[in-house]
């Protein structure tokens, strides 16, 4: 089974250039547009990688990482925050996130922070090249 | 010559020749004449009766001269009362003592018959001495001449004579038996010189004694004087016996002496007075006259006396009193309060300033003058501190409030000084109290001014002043109600602030419309104070508010504008108590008040001006902050996805394996420079608005490896610069630390491009970086190097601050980006420096020291 990571933004210009590096990748990729849509993607599968970003409408990063840690929805699945402004690092710690990507980011970097996260979370499955 | 002596006890109008006779012979058989026909005469006669006889003549003549002087000083000391014919009395009684016994054995050779003759005398010598002489010594000495009599004196006389007469029984024998025809020869000669040695005697003792001695007979005319007389009237002794008292002394004087005779005549056995006479010279010269009565025969027939030249002690009397007068009409016209007290505080003397300041009545200045008058507050430490300068003996200083006639306390300053008798206790204090109320005042004034100047100088807003002005302005002026009032534009005033009204009054009068026949509005209007000093005045001019005034009292009013620059802005009244003149001072004093008060509102109204502009400034600021931060993050998203998409393309196309994507992968690379450039320059373009303003930005601290992050900058970098060679040099793997990545970048961007842009010949440029120990830290430490331009000595200083670029690029090359003065804001902001050596045409080294760690005041904020 390939290694399934859920892309969360509001952006969908976003998650389709996320998506369509990712599945170049060999990722499997899901994608919701918000906090609230994020849960109920989790309520069907459990992704092996979380890339989230902070805001958005309905439910934003925060609210969201608390719930699904409070519901106990996909234990232990890293989350990696994605935003726009400069605070990267000081949101990815307030997630309690795995890594951070700062937009505009390059591909190699988004490929690169997913792989180190999945390798430090102990996801042995290889993305199908 | 008779050998008893019984017979002239008993006839007293005989006993004077008589006694002068016994007297007269004795001496001179005694004194004078035995020894002389003795060495002559005697040798003739038979030798035995010569040795007895020679010591017992020699001891009689002793004996004489014992008594003579024993009698001379008692007569002389009874007379005078002086101590010094005492040493004679005494001596003459003393040597008796020894001289009787001796006397008596040296007789007993002669005879038993002159023995006995001699004990009996002795007996009879020493009883008298004991009966008269002693106790009229001792009356004189306890003070009571005046008990002393003519008849003891005579009897104590008449004893005196016994024993002379005695002792001439004596040389009666030894002249019968011996020398009578010799004796008979010569005896008008030594009856005068024996007078003569017995006046001598009595003489010297009266001519020695410092004072005059005199007798004086009724007829006016002295009968004797001594030597002192002489001295201290300038007369010759001869020319006083011829002068009638009358003559030296001046006639209001002698009514006087007549009067002291009169007592003397009735009775009064002394009288002691004084008398003023004129000497030769004329010099007045004043005595104090001691005198009594000589009487003869039951009839007095002159004045005795002692008369002392007591001239000096007068006018030093005279000068101590003048002296005394001198002080005290000096303290009376002195201007403070002059007192002289004893010790326990009790008044001696007030000065009439006393009496004038505090309305009290001398009998009311008595007892507890102090406390009448010293105000109840000052009163205890007023009196403590006297108390404690008393027991030091110190000189005492106290400002104390002293209550006036009207009841007006008025603040004076209290110094005493003790006085010391010779022994150095403290006999009286001296003092004065001094009327310090209105340099105690003024200073009050001044001491309140400057408090309300430092209030003022604090206030940053009007009402800030109106407070400082109602809260210290009260006391410093001395005022009752204070209001200050603010001109608006429409031309009324706004109370801004006031105290001392009631509250009906300030609720009534929040704004006062330009026209109102107010003190405050004629103020502002004409620019000018309204002085209002009685009610009269205030009723000409406002007598439409008089009856509400008069609610609380009509009070010395003062109206002051409030100007500045010419400008009136406001006005300020106070209510300065009861109706009264302002003096020049007080009025100076107010103008004064205002003046600050309006200076103080200026700066107030400046100082809000300013608040509010950079406020608005900062309210720009922050919406220029927020729009670029919305639009740079609303930008970051369609870079993400352009730059994603292209990268995504330019792969895939590579993987094509075609020439065309061969071709596609590198025009969509040339794409991918540019989005990136352009995200790079949103985000500096966004620290540049914080840059430009030197606000500091916010730091994101992350882990980072500046090895790997320089190693990725120049590769990034080089593109863009063919002409020249980047590279980094070290001999690190890692060179980790907790740094701003995206920043320190920034900033090495920065000088990357600097290196590229000032060498425009090309060539290389070297990133060095090392780590360094410093300071007891770890650091990072990256040098810049190029061999371009460089830069001019004189630009050196200057490189780093804003807009500043070299002058021998200016025009030449273009520049942007955060400049060096954002670099080594960023490098400051990271706790480290930034620095630069370089010379013109030799190429530049920017050398970044970075610590490691933020510095621990970082950290704890």
């Amino acid at each position: 089974m390939s290694t399934t990571i859920l892309v969360v933004d509001d952006d969908v210009s976003i998650q389709t250039t996320i998506g369509a590096i990712l599945e170049d990748e060999g990722y499997r990729v899901m994608t919701a547009f918000d906090g609230v849509d994020a849960l109920t993607k989790l309520g069907e599968t459990s992704p092996d990688l979380i890339l989230l970003d902070i805001g958005m409408p309905r439910m934003d990063g925060y609210t969201f990482a608390d719930e699904m840690r409070r519901r106990g929805l996909s234990p232990g699945t890293p989350i990696v925050v994605v935003t726009a402004d400069g605070r990267a690092p000081e949101k990815a710690a307030r997630v309690g996130a795995d890594g951070f990507l700062a937009k505009p980011f390059a591909m190699d970097t988004l490929l690169q922070q997913v792989e180190e996260v999945l390798a430090a979370s102990g996801t042995k499955d290889e993305p199908m090249s | 010559m008779g050998v008893a002596p019984a017979p002239i006890a008993g006839r007293p109008q005989t006993r004077r020749v008589a006694i002068a006779a016994a007297f007269l012979v004795g001496v001179l058989a005694l004194v004078g004449v035995v020894p002389a026909l003795l060495n002559r005469q005697i040798r003739d006669i038979g030798t035995h009766l010569t040795r007895d006889v020679d010591p017992l003549f020699a001891t009689s003549d002793a004996i004489t001269k014992a008594m003579v002087d024993q009698e001379t000083g008692d007569r002389g000391y009874v007379i005078t009362a002086g101590p010094s014919f005492l040493t004679p009395y005494t001596d003459g009684k003393s040597a008796l003592l020894t001289l009787w016994p001796q006397a008596e054995a040296q007789a007993r050779l002669v005879s038993p018959r002159a023995e006995q003759l001699l004990a009996a005398e002795r007996a009879a010598a020493q009883r008298r001495q004991t009966e008269t002489g002693e106790p009229e010594v001792g009356l004189v000495q306890a003070g009571r001449p005046e008990q002393t009599n003519e008849r003891s004196r005579l009897s104590q006389r008449q004893a005196v004579v016994l024993v002379l007469l005695a002792l001439l029984a004596l040389a009666g024998v030894a002249l019968l038996l011996y020398v009578v025809r010799t004796a008979q020869r010569q005896p008008a000669r030594a009856e005068q010189a024996a007078l003569q040695a017995s006046e001598q005697r009595y003489r010297e003792l009266v001519e020695n004694a410092n004072d005059i001695i005199y007798t004086l007979r009724l007829d006016g005319t002295f009968a004797d004087v001594n030597g002192r007389a002489e001295e201290i009237l300038g007369y010759t002794r001869d020319q006083l016996l011829q002068l009638p008292v009358g003559e030296l002394v001046p006639r209001e004087y002698q009514d006087r002496m007549r009067q002291m005779l009169d007592q003397k005549m009735d009775g009064v056995p002394r009288t002691t007075y004084e008398l003023e006479v004129r000497a030769k010279d004329g010099r007045q010269v004043t005595l104090e006259v001691n005198s009594r009565l000589v009487v003869e025969a039951g009839r007095p027939v002159a004045a005795q006396g002692i008369a002392r030249d007591i001239t000096d002690r007068k006018r030093a009397e005279e000068a101590l009193r003048q002296s005394e007068a001198n002080l005290r009409s000096l303290a009376s016209a002195m201007p403070q309060i002059v007192w002289r007290a004893r010790p326990d505080a009790t008044i001696e003397f007030f000065n009439d300033r006393w009496y004038a300041y505090t309305g009290l009545t001398p009998s009311e200045s008595e007892a507890d003058a102090w406390s009448r008058v010293i105000h109840p507050d000052d009163l205890d430490s007023c009196f403590a501190s006297w108390q404690r300068a008393g027991a030091a003996g110190a000189v005492w200083e106290f400002e104390y409030r002293l209550r006036r006639a009207d009841g007006v306390y008025r603040w004076h300053l209290g110094r005493s000084v003790p006085i010391a008798d010779e022994s150095g206790v403290v006999t009286r204090w001296a003092g004065t109290a001094t009327d310090i109320d209105d340099r105690r005042r003024a200073e009050e004034r001044l001491a309140g001014l400057q408090r309300l100047t430092a209030s003022l100088s604090q206030a940053v807003t009007p009402a800030d002043v109106a407070t400082a002005v109602v809260g210290k302005g009260l006391a410093a002026l001395d005022a009752r109600a204070v209001a200050l009032a603010l001109v608006e534009e429409s031309g009324d005033a706004r109370i801004v602030g006031a105290a001392g009204y009631p509250a009906e009054v300030t609720a009534a009068h929040t704004t006062l419309p330009r026209t109102a026949p107010l003190p405050l509005m004629d103020a502002v209007r004409q620019a000018a104070p309204v002085w209002l000093e009685d009610a009269a005045a205030w009723e000409l001019a406002y007598p439409a508010t008089v009856d509400e005034h008069q609610s609380h009292g009509l009070d010395a009013t003062a109206a002051l504008p409030l100007i500045v620059e010419g400008r009136v802005i406001g006005g300020m009244v106070l209510s300065l108590g009861a109706f009264r003149p302002l003096s020049g001072g007080d009025r100076g004093f107010l103008v004064a008040v205002a003046d600050q008060c309006a200076q103080a509102l200026e700066r107030a109204r400046l100082y809000e001006a300013e608040r509010d502009a950079r406020a608005a400034a900062e309210a720009a600021l922050r919406v220029r902050d927020e729009f670029l931060g919305a639009v740079s993050h609303d930008l970051r998203s369609p870079l993400t996805t352009i730059r994603g998409l292209i990268q995504l393309g330019a792969r895939q196309a590579r993987r094509l394996e075609s020439p065309d994507g061969v071709r596609l992968a590198e025009r969509l690379g040339t794409a991918d420079g540019a989005v990136s450039r352009m995200g790079a320059m949103i985000d500096e373009l966004l620290d540049l608005t914080r840059l430009e303003t030197g606000r500091p930005l916010d730091l994101h601290r992350w882990h980072t490896d500046l090895v790997a992050l320089a190693q990725r900058l120049v590769q990034e970098q080089q593109p863009g610069a063919p002409l020249h060679r980047l590279r980094v040099e070290t001999g690190l793997p890692v060179l980790p630390g907790n740094w701003d990545a995206d920043r320190i970048e920034r900033v090495l961007a920065n000088l990357l491009s600097n290196a590229v842009k000032y060498s425009p010949a090309g060539g290389e440029i070297t990133l060095t970086l090392s780590a360094a120990q410093a300071d007891g830290r770890e650091w990072a430490v990256v040098g810049v190097q190029d061999h371009g331009l460089g830069i001019p000595a004189g630009d050196l200083p200057y490189i780093f601050e804003r807009f500043h670029r070299g002058s021998n690029v200016a025009g030449r090359i273009k520049g942007m980006g955060i400049g060096l003065a954002g670099a080594r804001q960023i490098v400051e902001q990271h706790g480290g420096r930034l620095s630069v050596v370089s010379a013109e045409g030799a190429g530049a080294t920017f050398t970044m020291c970075l610590p490691c760690e933020p510095p621990i005041a970082e950290e704890i904020a």
